[in-house]
């Protein structure tokens, strides 16, 4: 992974090693130690939800998506908000107003292509609430290559095991990254067409401090099958947005404060206490086919 | 408020300098030993039945007593000793070394002397609790290794986060604010494997105690306790050790003369096994700690005594291509130095150092990660015995602090990683105190004292100017100043008075109060409720004011059944000012612009302890409840709100006892039952590109389950045989006898099955509870020579 990636990796992997100390210091051991509990959780009043993403891809509608908040304890998808206003505006002018989707109601989108160096505003009023954004559009680094390799000792693994999926192959990035400036980077993965998360339990995104200035052959976040259609897509993001999703990171992965940090909710670049983000990306994308 | 302490003060003095006798007067003078082992006591009380009034030996086992000729009758007392009285004439200065032997357990109730045994209700200390090591080793004990912290722990007014952490928080204060010296140099990390086990091997230690509150002018630098302890210092008569095995860990301890009656050394290690841990786990990651405990000391005469005392710990957590490991390491030096027979000097030299490292082999992601922090103090603490009623004591002291908060080299030919190093920060700090111990009268008797400190956060450094350092989304540095070899960069000093009384109502009780205020200059970087061994210390700076803390205490002590029982009852009230914490989300590893996420704030915290002790007979032990309150005001947290403190833990019930059955069979136990801490819990759920995240509304504002655990033990001492030197000792015990799951955290995530299947379309979201440790046995295997 890359940089904060990895550090984050090495925290995750810390804490599920302090749980397998102590739970491997067990004697007699009688059932789980991990069960779950409902206590009661006070009500709290619903709050407005917008992801946003405008982006440079000419081939992609802008889209911001509303929603609303529900309780933790309902299940379902949240409630989408219909009939808001929904509206961004340029730093030389221009105005483009979003429309709802017919198909699917509570996103709101337009047609026009970002620019790197432009700065977004967003408007969205809903019962009479303004909530607004602003965010500036940085450049991106685009791919050198993308390649794929066999990982032996995976296919050993694999072997042993009896697993038959042929999982064992490796995609390697390379990315130059200039140290002049300071970039963040958010990272989508698909395989096949369908978006990798790890069930959305992972977020892929990295600032540039900890690297170097190239990123040489670096794996991608899991292993592939022959004739696989990978494609990695790079989202050049602010530094608020790197907050936003390393707080996100943060909060997926929280053990409820003990070794690590309290959880908090977090940082966004909306006003009026409206959750989610305001995203506005140059993207650079690669694909391959593994085992071409 | 301190102008009055310094009149006081000053008052005293000159009183007392008006009682100065008339007569002629000598001095009697000299050290208090265990007759077995040579081992100096600390702690012994020195009572002379035609004054009424007595001094107590000092921590390295000296007394001095100043009376007019003639002729005196000396009662020694000590818990687990033997009673010793002797008549003295006195006609010159004379120098007496007392040795006391340790008293067999009777099987009986043992019916000793009222004015010998009520140190508890006529002593000046209020808020002290010693921590009886030999009562340690006869108590149940996690996977079999007795641990002082663990009896720290079931003190009154400390309290814990539960089980499996050494972190404890003393009225109040979070786990970085108790000062813990080893042999007088600080251990900044007390804990092996995140805290199941402490740095401190009970073989070794002779002395611990536990200050929540009437701290001496002699310590400072943390706000809310200090643990001192002390090591021995090695059988001067014979070779004699001690070993022992146990499921996870053993260790062994040498202690012996190296030249009869003036050196001796005590060596112990203590190493836990890779292999248990490994197999269980199934992942095989060998995971072990090991500490090695080393000191020599020489005393050439009677004026002085030389000590040299070393400490090394380390944990380590090897993967295949990886590995993690981190310690302490302590060096002393210390000379005890007689000027005449009544002013006793202490000078030591400590060093600590502190640092960890994770690296990883890797062609493309290999890293190597190291902190550190090193410190290094000398010291001089004075006492002057003036009279019985007069203890003088002052002193100064030098420290240097190293902070290296972060390093990252790549490793790896083709690594992604850049070299980055986080800024090293120097510190110097300067304190000076003056503090005296005075009977008054038969029935008032005081501890007064003032420390002064100085604190200065130096260079070599490049120093960040930040437009508002409490902007942690946008920086903006707006100067960067460089500071030569110790330069001044920001100076902070205080006064920090400190006053105890003890007013006895009668022989059996006594009422006591306290004040002090207490500075800290050095800052635990952590936003968890526990520390882990990650976590890395700040100096107070630019940015960082030094935190502060008031506290007052009131307590009435009374013993009972001819002091075969000890009671004591205090409350206590502590403000605390520039408490260091942190903003939401915070990004404390690796992080140049750490500043920006600093929020420091208020904290109070009060409390009632009761405390009730039995010494004597066959059934033994402490029974502890403290009812507390503690919550956090910090800016920019919580909305600016008030929140519960993450340790605050309303009820706080302790029991711990042992019965000793027969000669050789001993039966230990411990009960606890705490209020749940509080956690914070989501209220809500929202959708952000296919991710279901938590919605939290406030801090702290739910409460774990309670927690309670019942342990027992039983311990088999062999028949004493004659002919062999050496004796051996089994115990066994159950820890968490009922089974019950106690609360360690509770976490969110999505609806999943055991094998980390999502369940459902993802839309779920579950609470899970988890427990450490359920029902476990131990078992250890001793043998002592």
């Amino acid at each position: 992974m890359l940089g904060e990636l990895a550090f984050k990796k090495i925290t995750i992997m810390l804490k599920h090693i302090i749980y397998s100390v102590l739970v491997s210091l067990i004697m007699v051991s009688c059932g789980n130690l991990e069960q779950t509990i409902t206590p009661d959780l006070r009500q709290t009043t619903p709050k407005v939800v917008v992801e946003g993403l405008i982006t440079n891809d000419p081939e992609k509608l802008q889209t911001i998506k509303l929603s609303r908040s529900t309780g933790y304890y309902t299940t379902g998808q949240t409630e989408a908000i219909s009939n808001a206003s929904v509206s961004v505006e340029d730093d030389l002018g221009n105005l483009y107003e979003f429309s709802e989707s017919l198909e699917n109601s509570g996103t709101y989108t337009a047609s026009f292509v970002g620019e790197v160096g432009r700065t977004y505003h967003m408007d969205v009023i809903v019962d009479g609430q303004l909530y607004e954004a602003s965010e500036t559009m940085f450049r991106v680094s685009s791919f050198d290559s993308l390649t794929w390799i066999i990982d032996e000792e995976e296919k050993l693994e694999l072997e042993d095991e009896d697993d038959t999926s042929g999982e064992y192959y490796d995609v390697l990035m390379y990315v130059k990254e200039p140290p002049e400036t300071q970039d963040y980077y958010r990272f989508k993965f698909y395989t096949n067409g369908q978006e990798d998360t790890n069930d959305y339990q992972e977020v892929y995104f990295s600032d540039d401090i900890l690297l170097s200035e190239a990123i040489d052959g670096l794996e991608s976040v899991k292993y592939y099958a022959i004739d696989d259609s990978v494609t990695i897509e790079a989202y050049s993001i602010s530094r608020q947005a790197f907050l936003f999703y390393s707080d996100l990171q943060t909060l997926l992965n929280n053990d409820g404060g003990i070794y690590g940090p309290i959880p908090a909710n977090l940082r966004n670049n909306i006003s009026n206490g409206a959750l989610g983000y305001f995203q506005v990306s140059a993207k650079s994308s690669a694909s391959i086919i593994v085992g071409q | 408020m301190c102008q009055i302490k310094l009149y006081l003060f000053f008052t005293c003095l000159f009183f007392l300098e008006a009682q100065t006798f008339a007569q002629e007067s000598h001095t009697i003078s000299g050290y208090v030993k265990d007759k077995g082992t040579g081992e100096e006591l600390l702690g012994v009380t020195i009572y002379v039945d035609e004054i009424k009034n007595g001094v107590v030996s000092n921590h390295y086992g000296f007394y001095s007593i100043t009376l007019p000729k003639g002729q005196y009758h000396i009662t020694l007392s000590f818990i687990g000793y033997e009673t010793k009285k002797e008549v003295i004439d006195l006609e010159q200065d004379k120098s007496i070394n007392f040795t006391l032997a340790e008293s067999t357990t009777e099987l009986e109730e043992v019916v000793v002397e009222a004015e010998e045994e009520n140190h508890h209700v006529t002593n000046l200390s209020i808020g002290k609790s010693e921590i009886n090591i030999a009562q340690v080793k006869n108590l149940p004990a996690l996977f079999g290794e007795p641990d002082i912290i663990k009896a720290v722990q079931m003190q009154p007014g400390v309290l814990t986060a539960g089980e499996g952490t050494s972190a404890f928080f003393v009225r109040g204060g979070s786990a970085d604010q108790n000062m813990i010296l080893l042999d007088e140099a600080p251990v900044y990390d007390p804990s092996h494997f995140f805290g199941l086990f402490s740095v401190f091997n009970a073989d070794v230690i002779k002395s611990s105690e536990l200050y929540r509150g009437g701290i001496p002018a002699r310590f400072g630098g943390r706000l809310s306790s200090l643990l001192d302890v002390r090591t021995k210092d090695g059988n001067t008569n014979r070779l004699s050790g001690t070993g022992s095995i146990g499921l996870l860990a053993s260790k062994f301890m040498l202690e012996g003369p190296i030249a009869r009656d003036k050196s001796s050394f005590i060596v112990s290690a203590r190493r836990s096994y890779a292999d248990v841990v490994a197999k269980a786990v199934g992942d095989d990651i060998p995971v072990y700690f090991y500490d090695i405990n080393a000191k020599v000391n020489w005393k050439p005469n009677n004026k002085n005594r030389f000590f040299l005392a070393a400490y090394l710990g380390r944990d380590v957590i090897n993967f295949d291509d990886g590995g993690i490991g981190w310690g302490n390491q302590t060096t002393t030096f210390r000379w005890n130095h007689l000027f005449n027979e009544r002013l006793f000097s202490n000078t030591t030299f400590a060093f600590s150092n502190f640092d960890y490292k994770i690296f990883l082999d890797d062609d493309t992601q290999g890293f190597e990660w190291e902190a550190s922090m090193q410190e290094a103090t000398a010291k001089k603490d004075l006492t002057y015995f003036l009279n019985p009623s007069n203890e003088i004591s002052f002193g100064a002291s030098a420290t240097y602090r190293r902070f290296s908060p972060g390093r990252i080299t790549p490793k790896g030919e083709r690594s992604i990683f850049a070299p980055v190093q986080l800024t090293k920060m120097h510190a110097m700090e300067y304190a000076l105190y003056l503090g005296n111990t005075q009977k008054i009268s038969e029935r008032l008797g005081l501890e007064y004292g003032i420390r002064y400190s100085i604190f200065q956060h130096v260079g070599e450094e490049s120093v960040n100017i930040y437009e508002d350092p409490t902007d942690n989304v946008n920086i903006n540095i707006v100067d960067v100043k460089d500071y030569g070899k110790f330069e001044p960069i920001k100076t902070y000093h205080n006064l920090e008075p400190r006053f105890s009384a003890r007013y006895t109502l009668n022989e059996e009780s006594s009422l006591k109060t306290s004040y002090q205020r207490m500075v800290q200059n050095v800052h635990l970087i952590a936003n968890s409720t526990v520390p882990i061994p990650f976590n890395t210390w700040a100096p107070s700076s630019l940015y960082l004011e030094p935190q502060k803390a008031d506290q007052v205490a009131l307590g009435y002590f009374r013993n009972f059944e001819n002091n075969a029982y000890e009671f004591s009852v205090e409350a206590y009230y502590k403000d605390m000012r520039q408490v260091t914490d942190f903003a939401d989300n915070a990004q404390i590893f690796f992080n140049e612009h750490l500043v920006t996420e600093y929020r420091q704030g208020t904290s109070e915290s009060y409390g009632l302890e009761f405390n009730l002790k039995k010494n004597e007979g066959r059934l033994t032990g402490f029974l502890s409840y403290t009812l507390s309150k503690t919550t956090r005001d910090i800016p920019g947290v919580n909305g600016g709100k008030t929140f519960l403190s993450n340790h605050d833990r309303r009820n706080a019930f302790n029991l711990a006892a042992t019965y000793q059955l027969s000669e050789y069979y001993t039966l230990g136990g411990n009960f606890v039952y705490y209020t749940g801490r509080p956690i914070t819990l989501p209220t809500g759920r929202y959708t952000y590109d296919g991710y279901n995240i938590d919605q939290i509304s406030e801090r702290n504002g739910y409460k774990l389950p309670d927690f309670h655990r019942l342990d027992i033990s039983i311990t088999k001492e062999s028949k004493k045989n004659k002919a062999r030197r050496w004796k051996t000792s089994q115990s066994f015990g159950i820890y968490n006898l009922y089974n019950r799951r106690n609360p360690f955290t509770i976490y969110s995530r999505t609806r999943q099955d055991e094998e980390g299947e999502i369940i459902g379309d993802g839309s779920e979201k579950e609470l899970r509870m988890v427990s450490l440790f359920p029902i476990m046995i131990s078992y250890a295997w001793r043998i002592s020579f």
